[in-house]
């Protein structure tokens, strides 16, 4: 636990640090960079919940809403929402592929109807589904393949849980 | 074998502890909303923050996308490659039928020179310009503006065309000390009279979600057709007439406007100092009252004599 906490806050902010600059730096016209750091959000929440911060991750979006020149405010209403998710869908993603599966999916989802909704409150218009759409399918690729590849084992465990005697006869 | 999953004592499964969403979080998301509508609204606020902001990141956004140049210019090769070819078959066509046009009317310049010379005329004063780097590019699914490295200081202000090979790419909506901000033709808010093709069909070129720019307002059965090209119309007085801004193409119901350098790739562009000269005959008049700032329609036929900045007040 000692160890995941800077590992998963360098995580963010290198995937923060990534997704503003190549967002800022080239001519990507959707979000799909942008939604980088909701891989970093999904991978830490789902294992080490106390390892990700809200207040960490709305700097996050703040930091890619100014980069990116956006309204100040949506990427971390994206992120927040997303890791809102997480924190409901984290007792039935702690077993079985399926369901982590799914938890995976839900985040996916999540993200792309706040996307939907925050861009229709700041456009006073239903706002165009093309590019979510676009960004929504390559998140959620990369999304199933970090929850599949990354091993799912708890990393929230603290002193004087059950599981603790457990995991230290496991070595 | 039976595993008793409550049992410390067993391999059972491991329990994680739950974590209950905080009040704090709750306070965040509604922090990202009152910001989300308060840039909506356009609040002071907002821009004055995003001024420090952009001030204050000059130095690392501009090291930054020079360090990224490479990977733009392998996008931009990417997207080059896949572009329609029946497109690009009219334009190579239509490019070199330009420049055989463009060597007669050198010639043809040469001569107006010459006979301006023995007429002793006054020659026109030129448009200046300021070649300024992109330090930042505002590509997201609803802003695109670029961050230029000039401001103030270096004689910009708001509503300079933005131009890159004499193509318009924008115009300055927000203009810092040492940093500005180029309101795309793609952008959401950007509206921009043209005229369309060699019959100068009024319209208006209007950015939208994810269309890129396009053509509103044409008069039906207007005689365009794919690959007519559109220009400034100069209406309004704010931007000069004649600036190309690309060739049209039918997509869907509307007409999309096909730029050369669309999103502005490269990292340098110009900024023509062209001062708007007919705001002044617009019909308002400034109330300059310490209760009040409100902009209030005059009597009709009240105009200004036609100076620049000039404002009837009351």
């Amino acid at each position: 636990m000692m160890i995941i906490v800077p590992f998963a806050v360098l995580s963010l902010v290198c995937a923060t640090a990534v997704a503003a600059l190549v967002q800022t730096a080239t001519n990507t016209a959707n979000g799909a960079w942008a939604l980088l750091p909701v891989i970093v959000i999904h991978a830490f929440a789902t294992r080490a919940p106390a390892a990700m911060p809200s207040w960490l991750v709305f700097v996050a979006g703040m930091t890619v809403d100014f980069a990116t020149q956006g309204p100040p405010g949506y990427w971390a209403l994206v992120y927040l929402a997303g890791l809102l998710w997480i924190r409901l869908a984290i007792a039935s993603s702690a077993r079985g592929g399926l369901r982590r599966a799914a938890a995976a999916l839900g985040t996916v989802l999540v993200v792309a109807v706040v996307q939907y909704l925050a861009g229709s409150l700041y456009l006073m218009r239903f706002a165009s589904l093309a590019s979510i759409v676009d960004t929504t399918v390559v998140i959620g690729v990369l999304i199933m393949s970090v929850e599949f590849i990354l091993p799912n084992f708890p990393m929230d465990i603290r002193p004087g849980d059950a599981a603790l005697p457990n995991l230290r006869r496991r070595g | 074998m039976p595993i008793l999953q409550d049992d410390r004592f067993t391999r059972g499964t491991v329990r994680r502890a739950r974590h209950h969403v905080s009040g704090l979080h709750f306070v965040l998301i509604f922090a990202s909303i009152a910001l989300l509508v308060f840039a909506r609204l356009d609040h002071p606020w907002i821009h004055r923050l995003e001024a420090k902001l952009g001030n204050l990141l000059r130095e690392p956004l501009k090291l930054a996308s020079m360090r990224l140049e490479p990977l733009t210019r392998f996008r931009n090769r990417l997207q080059r490659a896949y572009e329609d070819e029946p497109v690009l078959d009219r334009l190579r066509a239509e490019n070199a039928r330009l420049r055989a046009e463009n060597r007669v009317l050198r010639r043809r310049d040469a001569e107006r020179i010459e006979l301006a010379r023995l007429a002793k005329l006054t020659p026109a004063e030129p448009e200046r310009y300021a070649t300024a780097h992109i330090i930042a590019r505002g590509n997201g699914p609803f802003r695109h503006v670029l961050t230029i490295d000039i401001g103030r200081a270096n004689g910009a202000r708001r509503g300079h065309p933005v131009v890159r090979d004499g193509e318009l790419i924008g115009h300055l909506a927000w203009v810092g000390t040492h940093v500005a901000r180029v309101l795309l033709l793609e952008d959401e808010r950007s509206r921009i009279p043209v005229v369309v093709g060699d019959a100068n069909i009024p319209a208006i070129a209007a950015g939208g979600y994810g269309t890129g720019p396009r053509l509103l307002f044409v008069p039906r059965d207007a005689a365009i057709r794919s690959a007519d090209r559109v220009s400034t119309s100069g209406a309004g007085g704010v931007l000069p007439l004649g600036l190309r801004l690309g060739v049209i193409r039918k997509n869907g119901p509307f007409w999309h406007i096909t730029q050369v350098h669309a999103g502005a790739p490269g990292p340098l562009v110009q900024v023509l100092f062209h001062e708007p000269h007919n705001l002044a005959v617009v019909p308002f008049k400034h109330k300059p009252l310490t209760t009040t700032s409100r902009l209030v329609t005059a009597p009709r036929g009240r105009t200004g004599s036609g100076k620049p900045g000039e404002a009837i007040v009351e």
